[in-house]
């Protein structure tokens, strides 16, 4: 990604923007990209980002970022085609495996790529890591997901009640 | 703070760090819901409501519901076939999930405690039936009608009056020949009946809906037609309407909130066949029908507007997503989104399927009442 500083991409070199991560650490990565973030969109069409100011992000670390901009990257081809309405199959298909890959993660990574998502607004990757969670939680019952996402024990009683309602609503719960 | 149990094993520097980023991911309203939807199954859903206080403040919220519902359309579990003579509806599941296995199970065995006698169903609706059991009262059959929901764990049917026989006024001339038909709207809470009846040129329809297990009169309306409709073998309503198709190829149009009755022309160069197999009618969300025309090989969808105008769809919308065809002795579904048929059931030589029922997986989700306190942490 070491593009030369070349303006705004007069010479026919794609427009590269900055980012910098919590931790300080700069990300040169094509305009294009980042604009898949509806936060970051105005500010590059603004012109933000280029040459050595860069665009801080405080609340993202760079791990979470490299994360980020590697989904961004992938997906910035379809999207600038306006959701790639003439994409092939093949296409489909492959960012469709890149994005079931993308997601096999450690919860941890999981939750960061969750929040910076809705704080950078990229709307796919959003819907991609709600999906994800939601596919942990599906056909579990409510003990299951508790001890999936980590919540603390339920009290006794709490457990109770659960299981009264699972045994009252049992076409649910099998 | 709970003192009897032995405590927990300290947990890891990391699983603190992963119940922190947990919990403001999950603890984020918006998050939560955008995880909510992507359930899928509205059994699923049912299942996460009882997490904890929260997640099923979130789960029940109707706003919420709606825009699940919107994403995740009611799914069909499968299909009841009635089927001539004696005997009870047989039950298939279509597209079976794992998931579902338990759930799918139950439409299954539901008429086995019934079997040896008649029954059948009159319609389904979402998650319910509407049946009609024939039993050999002493020398004579007796009927009786039940409101049955398969997919219960108790296996409910609750006995419901018979449907009105008669008009609520007594007309002259209106003689045997008036018709009733029983249906549902779709969420299957809803049980309606409707009566017609003709004399001379004037043709009657009455509503009934089942409130309190009583057939209450809901409204009517009456017209002068040019000719006595003489069949009606389509019929459904949407909020208001019932539409019918009668003789001479029109759509009977009933509006009750203004007691109208109107005939609608049928499609351009569609035509019922004599035994009124070849069209079916379909509600639609919103306002208006699908009207679903099958000749020959080729199966055409068709929706109408406010105005009486027919067209023809390619992407078929939320309610007419499915159809049920008798091809050449084997009952076969149709996924109209994916265009995809799968074999149900092939009709041996000595057996006749009448009507073709489908039952869905209940929707809205019923939530249990929760006590007060339950889960109040999080």
């Amino acid at each position: 990604m070491a593009a030369p500083e070349s303006g705004d991409g007069n010479n026919g070199a794609a427009r590269m923007v900055t980012l910098i991560s919590s931790d300080n650490t700069r990300f040169e990565v094509e305009a294009a990209a980042a604009s898949l973030s509806q936060t970051l969109q105005l500010t590059i069409l603004d012109g933000g980002g280029g040459g050595g100011d860069g665009i801080p992000l405080p609340n993202v670390d760079s791990a979470t970022l490299s994360k980020v901009l590697e989904y961004c990257i992938k997906h910035a081809p379809a999207a600038a085609n306006g959701g790639a309405p003439n994409a092939t199959a093949v296409d489909r298909a492959e960012l469709e495996r890149f994005d079931n890959e993308f997601v096999n993660i450690d919860q941890s990574v999981l939750y960061s790529l969750i929040m910076a998502a809705h704080n950078l607004e990229i709307e796919g990757l959003q819907s991609l890591v709600a999906k994800k969670v939601a596919d942990m939680i599906k056909g579990k019952s409510p003990m299951e997901i508790r001890r999936t996402l980590g919540f603390p024990d339920p009290t006794p009683e709490e457990q109770a009640e659960m299981n009264a309602h699972m045994l009252e609503y049992g076409w649910a719960y099998e | 703070m709970e003192i009897a149990r032995p405590p927990p094993p300290p947990p890891t520097a990391a699983a603190v760090a992963v119940a922190a980023a947990m919990f403001s991911v999950l603890g984020n309203d918006d998050l939560l819901r955008e995880i909510l939807l992507r359930l899928g199954l509205p059994t699923s859903l049912l299942r996460a409501a009882l997490v904890c206080k929260r997640w099923y403040r979130h789960a029940s919220d109707p706003d919420f519901l709606r825009r699940f519902r919107d994403r995740n359309p009611p799914r069909i579990l499968g299909v009841y076939l009635n089927a001539l003579g004696g005997g009870c509806p047989r039950f298939f599941p279509i597209r079976p999930l794992p998931e579902l296995a338990a759930t799918a199970h139950r439409p299954g065995s539901f008429f086995d405690a019934v079997a040896g006698s008649t029954a059948f169903i009159v319609d389904s609706g979402g998650g319910r039936l509407l049946v009609t059991a024939i039993y050999d009262g002493h020398g004579y059959y007796e009927s009786s009608h039940l409101l049955c929901s398969p997919l219960s764990s108790a296996g409910n049917a609750v006995v419901v009056p018979p449907p009105p026989r008669r008009p609520p006024v007594e007309l002259p001339g209106i003689g045997p020949e008036h018709l009733t038909l029983c249906t549902s709207l779709p969420d299957g809470r809803s049980w309606l009946c409707v009566l017609m009846g003709f004399r001379d040129q004037q043709t009657t329809v009455w509503l009934y809906e089942l409130q309190e297990m009583c057939w209450v009169a809901r409204a009517s309306a009456a017209a002068q037609l040019p000719e006595s409709p003489t069949f009606c073998m389509a019929e459904l309503f949407d909020d208001s309407k019932f539409y019918s198709l009668i003789t001479g190829n029109k759509i009977l149009v009933c509006d009750f909130p203004s007691s109208t009755i109107s005939a609608m022309e049928l499609p351009n160069g569609v035509e019922s066949d004599d035994d009124y197999h070849s069209i079916m009618l379909s509600r639609r969300d919103g306002s208006g029908i699908y009207l679903i025309h099958v000749k020959e090989s080729l199966l055409r969808v068709f929706h109408n507007d406010d105005a009486g105008n027919w067209f023809l769809i390619r992407a078929v919308g939320d309610n007419a997503k499915f159809v049920f065809l008798d091809m050449f002795g084997t009952i076969v579904f149709l996924d109209a989104t994916s265009k995809q048929a799968e074999k149900v059931y092939e009709v041996a030589p000595d057996d006749v399927v009448t009507t073709v029922h489908p039952l869905m997986l209940i929707w809205p989700p019923v939530f249990p009442q929760l006590k007060e306190g339950y889960h109040q942490q999080d």
